[in-house]
This record gives structure tokens, sequence and C-alpha cells, in this order.
């Protein structure tokens, strides 16, 4: 019984940092995808207005 | 099941609510952590002093400014390597330094700051005992090639050591200030990784009333929101480092890449600590949690 209760809350661990943190990572991961182009973009137009070679 | 348990467990839609609200928690304090690097970043006079004492900039600069007193020197006819030791150390230090610290402050106050607080008076000392013009004969000539010399050496370690052209970001801010509340904004900015700090707390403390039967309980879903937080602050981690922002500004300007590239790893490991600290209350709290259930299992068989 303590065995399954042991493995129960190794379990829930691993299920409960899967659950609160794997949904914002997928979105950071995704987020970051679709807005890489428009950010070298942006950094580009900063570099060029405000920044000297 | 006696009516004592069934009040004591939480219902389905406490525990659905309480995951949702240790995404969320987790989300938002990814956000704070995030933004109290960036304040880190923007306040450590420490942080400052490495970046701008880092060997690889100092190189860098030395060589640029280097070469562009080199094309001086042959157009103005002095000679260069009489002249180079002006790229003296301590003074680049010195210019890194305070451009960083109008970056800094700029983006705290938001008001036009006529660039960094430079002393060109120590450049011009110093090429006093350096500059000489032996194929120039006429004084006056000399004394106006000299003026020139100095004016262009001078420049040309003001753009060695600080890489932004605030006349437009002065102008641009005075503009912006016109229209807008420019430092209020700022302010509120700042102000931001605390307030979403405090909004996790909030949410925390929700989740230990949604589960007010059980606080132990509560845990589980507490340091979930922990361990969320540090799983998504390292995929942020790793998502910059993949992004390379330094190698994006490389290719507008070299040096200020390389003052990107020093803070960013002078700033990695107070991250990873931070990671691991969140790693450890996980655990922590999923430890306090599962000897709570493992107690509460023995004392069921012990009842049986």
């Amino acid at each position: 019984m303590t065995e399954n209760v042991k493995t129960k809350g190794r379990g829930a661990a691993w299920l409960g940092i899967l659950t609160a943190g794997l949904p914002g990572a997928i979105l950071l991961i995704a987020g970051t995808l679709l807005a890489r182009p428009y950010i070298i973009k942006a950094v580009g137009l900063v570099l060029k207005t405000v920044v000297r070679r | 099941m006696s009516k004592a348990e069934t009040k004591k467990a939480p219902g389905t839609f406490a525990r659905g609510l309480s995951w949702a609200l240790a995404m969320v928690t987790s989300l938002l304090l990814t956000a704070a952590l995030a933004g109290c690097v960036l304040l880190y970043a923007i306040h450590s006079g420490s942080l400052h002093e490495k970046i701008a004492s880092d060997e690889t900039l100092l190189r860098m600069e030395t060589e640029w400014a280097g070469g562009k007193i080199r094309e001086l020197a042959e157009e103005y006819g002095f000679d260069p390597s009489r002249t180079l030791p002006v790229l003296d150390r301590e003074m680049l230090i010195r210019r890194n330094l305070a451009g960083i610290t109008w970056v800094a402050e700029t983006v705290t106050t938001g008001k036009p700051k006529l660039g960094p607080r430079v002393d060109d008076g120590e450049i011009e000392e110093m090429l006093s005992g350096l500059l000489r013009f032996p194929n120039i004969k006429d004084a006056d000539e000399a004394a106006q090639a000299y003026g020139d010399a100095v004016a262009g050496i001078t420049g040309i370690i003001g753009r060695a050591t600080f890489f932004f052209r605030n006349d437009l970001t002065d102008l641009g801010l005075a503009k912006a200030r016109e229209y807008a509340d420019v430092h209020g904004f700022l302010n509120l900015l700042l102000k931001l990784p605390v307030i979403l700090g405090v909004l996790a707390v909030v949410l925390a403390g929700l989740m230990v009333l949604l589960i007010a039967s059980r606080p132990k309980e509560a845990l589980k879903y507490v340091g979930s929101a922990l361990g969320g937080t540090g799983l998504q602050a390292a995929v942020c981690l790793a998502l910059l480092r993949w992004l390379d922002l330094p190698g994006i500004v490389a290719e507008g300007n070299v040096r200020l890449a390389e003052m990107l590239r020093a803070a960013g790893n002078h700033l990695l490991l107070p991250v990873i600590l931070g990671i691991a600290a969140l790693l450890i209350l996980w655990i922590l709290c999923l430890t306090i949690y599962t000897r709570r259930a493992r107690r509460a299992a023995k004392e069921a068989t012990a009842k049986a």
C-alpha cells in the first residue's frame, strides 16, 4: 500500500508539472516559432534606425 | 462513504479549477520571472560593470577604433603607432559603463538624455602628448590638423563604445512625450513583474481555498505551478538561445552584439539558479503532499 502511494505521489509530481507547465511551454514554443520572422524584422528595423554600424 | 469523508474530499470541479489555476499561475510566474531578469539587467550596477569590462568587447573596441585611427592617420599624416595608446583600457571601460548607464536611465525614465556622460577632455589630454605632425611645417596648418585629428579620434572612440544615435532617440522620446505619458507607461511596465508576482500569489491562495478541507493537498497544485514555472523558464531560456538575438544584432553592430552576448552570459547563472530553486520548491511541495498521502494510507490500513 505504501509503495503504491509512493508511486502515485511520484506520478502525481510528474503529472502535475506537465499539467501546469506543458500547455504554457507549448504556447511559448509555438509563439516563438510564429513570431521569429517578425522579431528578426523588428530588431533589424531598430538597428537600422537607432544603431550606428 | 460517510458524510464527513464526503465533506473532506475536494470535488471534481475544485480539482479541475485548481489545475486550471495552476496553469495560469505558472504562466504568470514565468512572465514575472522574465520581467525580474530584465529589471535586474536594467538596475544592477555590478552587472553593468561586468559587461563594460568584458575582455572580448574591449578587444573588439580596441581593434575597431585602432583601424579607424590608422585610416585617420593616413589622411592627416600622423604616426598611428604613437597615437594608439590613447585607447586606454580603463577609459574604454568608463565609456562602456557610461553608455550602459545611458541606456538604463533612458529605459527607466523615458527622458531624452543627450548622450552618455563622458569626459572628452581626458582623450584630448592624452593626445596632447601623443599626437605629432612631423610632415607639416606650417604652424597654422599643424594646429588645424591637430584640432581635426583630435576631433576625429574623439569621435572614433565615442562610436567604438557607444552605438546609439542618441540624437534620433532623444528626438523620438521628446515627440512621444508630447502625445503620451511615457514616464508613467515605463513606470507601470517596470512594476509589471511585481504585479504579476502578486497575482500569482493570489491565485495560489485561491487554490488553497478551493482545496480548503485538505490544505496539504493544495500543495500538489501550488507545487505543480512552481514546477511548471521552472519548466517554462527552462523552455524560455532554450528558446532565447535558439533565437540568438546577439547573432541578429551582429548584422547591425558587432560590438553591441558582443555587449548583449556578455549580458546573456552573466545573466545565465542567476537564471539557472532561479529555475533550480523553482524545481526544488516543486519537489519539496510534492514530497510534503506525498508524505501526507502515505500517512493517510497507513492510517486507513491500521483502521482496517
